[in-house]
């Protein structure tokens, strides 16, 4: 149902999540990107973004836990399983060719 | 979306107006009843719906904790860092508050993304069931007006032609609409059609790997490999 409330307050963290980062580091706040260094380049800026991230869901459940997302059930047959890996495929293709052949400046290291 | 949007850039908004049709016609195709968990009750979904006073009143106290937070925090711990620093000593003394702006952008994020649902399949898929207004669920619209205006109009005042404040320069990626090619335009539209199946991105989909480990491993399996099969470099924003 439509949650006016919410999603108003929630979207203007979302706001000020991307709005700090960009203008006190200068970088966009790439998901995917973050995704992908974690993994190939991991630096602890973006294990600190993680960490955060993560915080998020002990913080909830403290202050609001009827807030916490409610997942729909995990994969449990081999056939939701693959299903779910080829939704993580054609996102991760997505998401890594749209974008391919962007150039920014990947000196810091933090 | 959120950052490309929000910087009026041409590429972003491209991107968008692919993926997002390509995600609608493909939940449409994919999940023809339109049925979501998120539509309960008789009234039609597009019925608002409303917190509780107690969790309002905790809601607003967290939010506007954590943006106050978000914003001085990172400041304190740069004038600490150059306060503590020795006479003479050249170091950078702005990656302590580098690090405390990742961590409270980190922790706005998972917030946001909770509150807003945007976190929940079921809540994205709502949305995609437009034109059915029946089983619609508007809430995402919010998210792109208060998610990406305020940034919009602190992005049109403030400009970026001072350094930001931690770091020397910003880093928006050079690419523009001029350099529209087949992969962004292929990869905007399977992007839309994995998240239209689906209703998870990228940051939606951190926070669910810490909630179920076994969709985690799997969707993420999945995301590295589409990652590899074009070895291109430094990525930007797709989902936030």
């Amino acid at each position: 149902m439509f949650t006016p409330v919410e999603t108003t307050i929630g979207a203007f963290l979302l706001h000020q999540a991307t709005s700090i980062l960009l203008h006190n580091n200068g970088t966009i706040l790439g998901a995917s990107e973050y995704m992908r260094k974690v993994v190939s380049r991991p630096t602890v800026g973006v294990a600190t973004f993680f960490a955060g991230m993560i915080a998020s869901f002990p913080l909830l459940r403290v202050v609001l836990p009827e807030l916490l997302t409610k997942y729909p059930p995990s994969p449990s047959t081999s056939g939701q399983a693959l299903v779910t890996v080829a939704m993580g495929l054609l996102v991760g293709w997505g998401t890594k060719v749209s974008i391919s052949g962007e150039s920014t400046d990947e000196k810091k290291a933090y | 979306m959120l950052c490309g949007l929000s910087r009026l850039h041409g590429r972003s908004a491209l991107a968008v107006a692919i993926f997002f049709p390509v995600a609608l016609i493909t939940h449409h195709f994919v999940h023809p009843s339109l049925m979501t968990t998120v539509c309960t009750g008789d009234l039609p979904c597009y019925t608002a719906i409303y917190p509780t006073q107690a969790t309002t009143i905790s809601l607003v106290a967290l939010t506007a904790t954590t943006i106050a937070a978000g914003q001085l925090i990172p400041r304190i711990v740069a004038r600490l860092s150059k306060s503590t620093k020795n006479e003479g000593d050249k170091s950078d003394d702005t990656s302590l508050a580098r690090l405390a702006t990742e961590l409270f952008a980190g922790l706005e994020f998972g917030l946001g993304l909770h509150i807003t649902q945007m976190s929940n399949p079921a809540k994205v898929a709502a949305f995609l069931s437009f034109p059915r207004l029946e089983v619609w669920d508007p809430s995402m619209m919010l998210v792109l007006a208060f998610g990406i205006l305020p940034s919009l109009f602190e992005n049109l005042s403030k400009g970026f032609g001072n350094p930001p404040r931690f770091s020397k320069k910003y880093e928006l990626g050079n690419k523009t609409l001029a350099d529209t090619d087949w992969k962004l335009i292929l990869g905007a539209a399977t992007f839309g059609i994995g998240w239209g199946m689906s209703g998870t991105c990228p940051g939606p989909a951190v926070l669910r790997i810490v909630a179920q480990p076994i969709w985690g491993l799997l969707w993420m399996g999945g995301f590295w490999l589409g990652g590899m099969f074009l070895a291109d470099e430094p990525e930007a924003v797709m989902c936030g």
